[in-house]
Formats: structure tokens, C-alpha cells, sequence
């Protein structure tokens, strides 16, 4: 049975990492190789790194040289994401060694982006992130460039056009609860899961390990994502999957022997 | 003959990583994108991050086709990855559902979508999956039953022989996770990016050659 995930998300910029909440102000949490060593270590059962640079300007190129770097101390399956405007972009992040690619801003910028993208490396290999705003109780609106750009459609529009082009995955991350540690908008997710079929990671506003929970047995995401839950706080990936399996949900088994 | 391992560089994969997996293990690795240059080693990796048909097409125009099929007559110890698993089967349908491509044909098989091996729950299959093992192998050497490897994939090798198949995993239905016909083997998972049980997994293929 597959197990559902936990990802850390690390977002970057310019020669660190950086933590907001609803994607601004921007606080430093420290370099990135460090970060990825320590995950490394712990076991994590996958790591996302979005520049956050690259997708509030959407116009510069992936950073492959930082990349390179960042890949050298990860040894389980790494996401990047930010400035992926091509499918030579996407070709170059792979080659530096990222297994999957993100795409967010250049999916509006370029309507046909995730469909060559899926062409070229196959579905499983292109992830669509999804970022919204809750504008009331049942509506919720769809923002790029680092959630500065409206968009003008929904995010179950936006993932079900992102599933029909052939993303693999998708990331739905909610603006409001980003960095507040208040928990995942449960609803967001869910309307996105009853959306697509394909695995759908929750995405913002993580607070313990009951949200995890929640957003796997409420919302049915098959994977979760959190930034500032494990930057900030004592939670590692680790006691997560602990509370995840006493909960009765499957989690990766981790051999612990050399 | 050298005894480096050489990675085969088709124009699309995961090469990094792969590279940085076997040497960590103590190994030395080269990238060998001239199908001459081939023969020149011992033992060969096909990594893959892709679709099918485009990588076939890549691998026919620039002669590693050839190179890879003389490289495996020859003895020499080949492990496909992901994609690169998939290759090795006689045709895949990923890129032309209606007319399936030739593939390396190394391990008798067809490349089917999961979807229409059967499979309702999510796809692409994506994530941590426990290794059933199917028959003794010494890649399993200090590998429990049931370990969790990486998976990410909506493709599925379906072998022409269940003598081909070394290891499953469940989705659904049972997916083949590992394929092997005499000097050649498959992995459907990515051994490079499953932490420690993939790292014994790549140490234990090596080992045996």
C-alpha cells in the first residue's frame, strides 16, 4: 500500500532560506544545504525547494548552479521549483538533479507549458502548484507570482485544467494560512481533492500532527507539506509519521540498520 | 576494461543522482553518452525520468540502441531504472497508446499504463511502497520483506514470464517493482532516492557483478 507522505517545503532566496507568512514578510531561517543535510539525515520521505525569487519576478531562469549543490546532500526524492518557464528549463533542473519540477506562475504565463512539460518527462515528473486566497465562507481565488497576480479562475478550475494537461501531482497551498501555524484550510484541500485523481499534497498553514491527520482523513491529500512547522517548532518529519501510523494511517517504514 | 560503471546519458534523466548514489557507495562513475564509448566498461546504468517513446526515439537517432543491446549480449551487467526499466521491455504504449513502441526488448515484456493494468486508485503512482519479494535474490541481501522503496511512475512493466518477475509492489493490483532476465534488471522504483534500503539495493547489484 503506498504510504502517504510528509514533505518539509524549503523556500529560498537569494543565498538562504526564508520563511513568510501568506507569502510575505520574508524572515531568514538559514542556509540551504545544512537544512537539506539535516532532512537527509532524519529520514524525510521527500523534500520540496521552491525559490520564491524566481517565481515573484517570472522571468528568470532556474538557478542550476545552486541546484547542483543542493542535490548533492539529498538522497530521497527532491522537488524543485521556481522561474521553470520551458521544457528546456524542466530538461536542465532534472539533469542537475531534481526528480520532479514544479510549475506555478508559467503555467497562466504559457497555457501549453504543462502539457509539453508532461510530453517530454512524463506526468509523474511535472508537479502543479496551486496557491489561493479564501475570499468567503465557500469561495476561494487562485494567485501567481508568488501570490501577487490574480488569476482569473478558481482553484478546482485551475487543477482540473492542470490534471487535463498532465500534471502528475498537485500542490494546493492555501496564502492566508501559509507560515501562521494555524492549521490547513481543510475545506481548500478537500474541494481539490473531489476535484482530480491524481495525488494532491496539502500545503499551507501546517500546525502538529493532528492537521496532518485531518488533511489525509478528511481531505484525503495523499501527501503533506509543511514549511514552518518544522523550521519553527520541535515536530520533525519523524514524530509526525509516528502520530500519522498511531493514528492508523500508512506511513513509510524507515530501516534504521546501517 | 575499465572498471568504472558508465550511467547512460540519453538527453533525459535523473543522471545527478544517480551518480552521487554510486559514488557514495565507493564506486566511480562516468556519463557516457557515445554509444562507442560503451563497451568499454564492465557494468551500466540506464537511469530515466521520461516518456517512452520520446527517450526510444532519442536513443535509435543518436545509436545507444545498438550500443546498449551489443553492451548486454556481450554478459556485462545492465540496471535499468524507472524509465529505464521500462525500456528494457520489447514495447511500451507511453506516447503512442495505439501503435505501442519498440522498446530495448531485453527482458520480454510490454509497458502498459497503469490504468489499464486495472489500477482505480491515484495515478501517476507516486510515493513509498513496500517491496514484496518474489523469488530469492542477492539483491535483497540485508532487505527486510516489505521495506518501503520510491516509486513514481503511471506506467507498469508487465513481464512476458513470471520467471522475470523478482519483486512486486501493491497499488491496487500487484505492479512489477523488479524485473530481471539473466544479466539485465529493472527497477520500477528509484533505488538512488530510497534512502538507505535503495542505497543496499545499489550496493547489492554492483556486488553481483
Amino acid at each position: 500500500m503506498l504510504k502517504v507522505r510528509i514533505i518539509p517545503t524549503l523556500l529560498w532566496s537569494g543565498f538562504g532560506l526564508v520563511k513568510g507568512t501568506g507569502f510575505d514578510p520574508w524572515r531568514r531561517v538559514g542556509p540551504v544545504v545544512p537544512a537539506i543535510e539535516v532532512y537527509t539525515k532524519r529520514d524525510v520521505d521527500e523534500l520540496m525547494i521552491l525559490d520564491i525569487d524566481q517565481s515573484k519576478e517570472g522571468t528568470t531562469e532556474p538557478d542550476l548552479f545552486s541546484i547542483t549543490d543542493f542535490v548533492r546532500s539529498c538522497n530521497v526524492p527532491l522537488t524543485y521549483g521556481g522561474g521553470i518557464a520551458s521544457v528546456e528549463d524542466a530538461i536542465n533542473v532534472i539533469q542537475a538533479g531534481a526528480d520532479k519540477i514544479l510549475l506555478n506562475t508559467h503555467q497562466y504565463l504559457n497555457k501549453k507549458l504543462i502539457s509539453e512539460l508532461a510530453l517530454r518527462l512524463g506526468s509523474q515528473a511535472v508537479v502543479v502548484g496551486i496557491d489561493a486566497r479564501r475570499v468567503n465562507e465557500t469561495t476561494h481565488v487562485t494567485y501567481s507570482h508568488c501570490g501577487t497576480v490574480e488569476q482569473d479562475l478558481s482553484p478546482t478550475e485551475a487543477a482540473k485544467i492542470a490534471e487535463g494537461e498532465g500534471a502528475g501531482e498537485i500542490v494546493i497551498t492555501s496564502i492566508d494560512r501559509d507560515g501562521t501555524l494555524e492549521g490547513y484550510d481543510l475545506e481548500l484541500i478537500a474541494k481539490i481533492t473531489e476535484t482530480v485523481r491524481v495525488p494532491v499534497i496539502a500545503s499551507g498553514g501546517a500546525k502538529d500532527s493532528d492537521c496532518f491527520v485531518d488533511a489525509v482523513k478528511k481531505s484525503r491529500a495523499s501527501a503533506v507539506a509543511a514549511g514552518a512547522l518544522f523550521h519553527f517548532t520541535e515536530l520533525t518529519p519523524d514524530d509526525a509519521r509516528n502520530a500519522m501510523r498511531d493514528a492508523g494511517i500508512p506511513v513509510r517504514q524507515v530501516l534504521h540498520s546501517g | 576494461m575499465t572498471q568504472s560503471i558508465a550511467i547512460i546519458d540519453y538527453g533525459c534523466g535523473n543522471l545527478a543522482s544517480v551518480q552521487k548514489a554510486i559514488t557514495a557507495l565507493g564506486y566511480s562513475v562516468e556519463m557516457i553518452s557515445d554509444p562507442s564509448a560503451l563497451d568499454k566498461y564492465g557494468r551500466a546504468i540506464l537511469p530515466g525520468v521520461g516518456n517512452f517513446n520520446a527517450a526510444m526515439n532519442d536513443m535509435t537517432q543518436t545509436g545507444l540502441t545498438d550500443s546498449i543491446k551489443e553492451f548486454c549480449q556481450s554478459g556485462k551487467p545492465l540496471l535499468g531504472i524507472c524509465l529505464g526499466m521500462q525500456l528494457l521491455a520489447s514495447s511500451g504504449e507511453e506516447g503512442n497508446t495505439n501503435d505501442p513502441v519498440p522498446g530495448l526488448d531485453l527482458v520480454p515484456g510490454n509497458v502498459i499504463s497503469l490504468r489499464s493494468m486495472g489500477v482505480t486508485l491515484s495515478v501517476p503512482h507516486v510515493g513509498w511502497n513496500g517491496l514484496q519479494q518474489k523469488q530469492m535474490s542477492e539483491l535483497f541481501d540485508g532487505i527486510p520483506d516489505g521495506n518501503d522503496v520510491y516509486f513514481v511512475h503511471s506506467y507498469g512493466f508487465c513481464p512476458d514470464k513470471s520467471d522475470y518477475l523478482i519483486a512486486t509492489t501493491e497499488h491496487d493490483i500487484e505492479i512489477s517493482a523488479i524485473v530481471k532476465k539473466d544479466n539485465v534488471t529493472g527497477c520500477q522504483f528509484h533505488p538512488e532516492k530510497s534512502s538507505k534500503i535503495g542505497y543496499r539495493i545499489l550496493q547489492n547489484w554492483v556486488s553481483l557483478c
